[in-house]
């Protein structure tokens, strides 16, 4: 295929465009429409959610992340058995891999469609004080609270690390 | 210093500030990436150049002793963030190389789909950025508009936009979503028929063509022995292609031919690149119309706790700026020995730029850059 030189009235092609729908949306109003659903793609990997009842505690998701994201911690009121540990993620170092999701041998740990991390600040904070408040926004202990908008789940017969 | 030979006014040649330093780094809008050239400037022209790299050293290669293999995945894609999914492959596949390890069929496959989207995306960047670097704006919004179809797939696909981390040791992690191949065929659809808006504004523009013929010449042979791969190679008349040469994925199964300019000129390096994203458009096309059923996995056991058996190798993919490889020391731990990266933009970035840019016009480097496909993470990693 030659692409030779032509006419220098052939970049004028371009004002065609003019009178196109712009590619953008007006989000938060508009919301993309690609997949099947708007939004995000039924395989997203925002926020995590853990079902409290199937989680056994064993501390895979700890093991594999590649970042130390995960310490397992003890929920406020339950007995300080092995198997009450649940997983507690760090969003300041969490890179959103899925691994944790992969290995998790129950199928409780997944990841949601969530992705808005913002949160209002109080506005009258000391120094050392405004680097708790975002150490205890960022580490988050997930819950069931986004089951209802998954994201990336891996079911339990399709085991990817095993 | 004879000032005749530079482009000077008289009134600049009585200038005490004729010879300055300039530093064309990471603040300045043409540069692709933290790294930098100290260019003495006479005037408008360049008289000498010193590289100032080590703006971007995050030491990628010694992190991955400290890790995991599965873990390192995530740290590959990072080595070069527009051309993720080459690390991903090349790593995986020098793992499995010492493995011994032949992954399923339609992983391969789904391999080579995602490794020719990567370029897609990488090549879209690229030929914006040429089009940028010389004032024209129109074709970057267009070709990020245009990426974002692909990244739509990509998240679709894996889960990300950017950082994939789709390929894991033994194959792939996923198959493919519900009506995600017939989607990606419109999609390679759309973006086919987007080619003949890119050419009348930037390859058949005669003000490109008047900007770029004759920037930055080299030739067959001068090619071959600095070290220069993937297109800048092939822009120089050498039909050398990883993907037919040694092929890995699957290549082999797919028709195309290795495509080649004469000039060797950054035009025929950006016309270079027009082609090869065509010809990846096409072999996309190929591997949706080929793709077999079956696993996408080899069954490697428990991957979190995976020990690769003592050896060492080395795997090459043809990404969309050359050849990226890894060679992998084992001994047998759960961690790597040692990884080593060879990224394909380093004799461009360092040596032609020793070349090139000495007699060069200060508003000729930033589209020199761009057309060489000059990634600082490559060799700053």
């Amino acid at each position: 295929m030659a692409l030779g030189e032509k006419s220098i009235s052939s970049p004028l092609s371009a004002i065609k465009n003019l009178f196109k729908k712009p590619v953008t949306v007006r989000y938060p109003n508009e919301e993309l429409e690609v997949y099947s659903e708007k939004g995000v793609s039924e395989r997203f990997r925002g926020v995590h959610s853990n079902d409290m009842a199937k989680c056994i505690g064993c501390g895979s998701c700890e093991r594999i992340c590649p970042v130390n994201a995960i310490v397992m911690t003890l929920p406020e009121g339950s007995e300080d058995t092995r198997k009450q540990y649940r997983p507690k993620i760090d969003y300041g170092r969490c890179c959103f891999c899925a691994f944790c999701v992969d290995v998790c041998p129950t199928v409780s740990l997944k990841m949601s469609k969530e992705y808005d991390f913002t949160s209002a600040a109080p506005m009258k904070l000391r120094d050392g004080e405004e680097v708790k408040f975002v150490m205890d926004e960022f580490n988050y202990l997930p819950t069931d609270k986004y089951d209802d908008n998954p994201g990336y789940v891996t079911g339990k017969k399709k085991k990817v690390l095993g | 210093m004879n000032f005749d030979s530079y482009t000077l006014t008289k009134i600049a040649k009585n200038d005490k500030y004729t010879t300055y330093d300039l530093f064309f780094g990471p603040n300045h809008p043409g540069m692709n990436g933290n790294f930098g050239y100290v260019l003495d400037m006479v005037g408008t022209e360049i008289n000498n150049v010193r590289i100032n790299a080590g703006q971007l050293h995050r030491g990628f290669e010694k992190l991955m002793e400290r890790r995991g293999w599965v873990q390192n995945l995530t740290l590959v894609p990072r080595i070069c963030v527009m051309d993720p999914d080459p690390n991903e492959v090349t790593y995986c596949m020098a793992v499995e190389k010492i493995m011994n390890v032949e992954i399923p069929e339609r992983a391969k496959y789904l391999r080579t789909i995602t490794l020719e989207m990567s370029r897609l995306t990488s090549l879209l960047i690229s030929i914006g950025g040429a089009g940028a670097s010389l004032g024209l704006y129109t074709i970057m919004h267009w070709t990020m508009a245009d990426r974002d179809k692909v990244l739509d797939m990509f998240e679709w696909l894996t889960g990300g936009r950017v950082y994939h981390i789709y390929n894991i040791p033994g194959g792939v992690r996923r198959d493919t979503p519900k009506g995600f191949l017939e989607k990606l065929y419109e999609t390679m659809e759309y973006l086919e028929s987007r080619l003949p808006d890119y050419d009348s504004l930037l390859f058949e523009n005669p003000i490109i063509h008047k900007r770029l013929k004759g920037l930055g010449p080299v030739t067959k042979e001068e090619a071959r022995k600095t070290g220069l791969s993937g297109p800048n190679l092939r822009a120089s008349g050498n039909a050398l292609d990883i993907r037919k040469d040694a092929p890995y994925a699957a290549y082999s199964e797919l028709e195309f031919d290795i495509i080649t300019q004469e000039e060797g000129d950054a035009f025929a390096r950006a016309l270079q690149m027009r082609l090869e994203y065509e010809q990846a458009i096409d072999l996309i096309k190929q591997a949706i119309k080929k793709m077999p059923e079956g696993d996408v996995h080899a069954n490697l056991g428990n991957l979190g706790m995976l020990k690769v058996n003592p050896g060492e190798a080395y795997a090459k993919v043809e990404s969309s700026k050359g050849e990226f490889g890894y060679y992998i020391v084992s001994k047998g731990e759960k961690k790597p020995y040692r990884v080593s990266v060879r990224g394909p933009s380093l004799p461009a970035g360092f040596l032609w730029a020793t070349k090139h840019l000495p007699k060069m016009k200060i508003d000729d480097v930033a589209v020199w850059m761009g057309t060489f496909g000059i990634c600082a993470p490559d060799f700053d990693k």
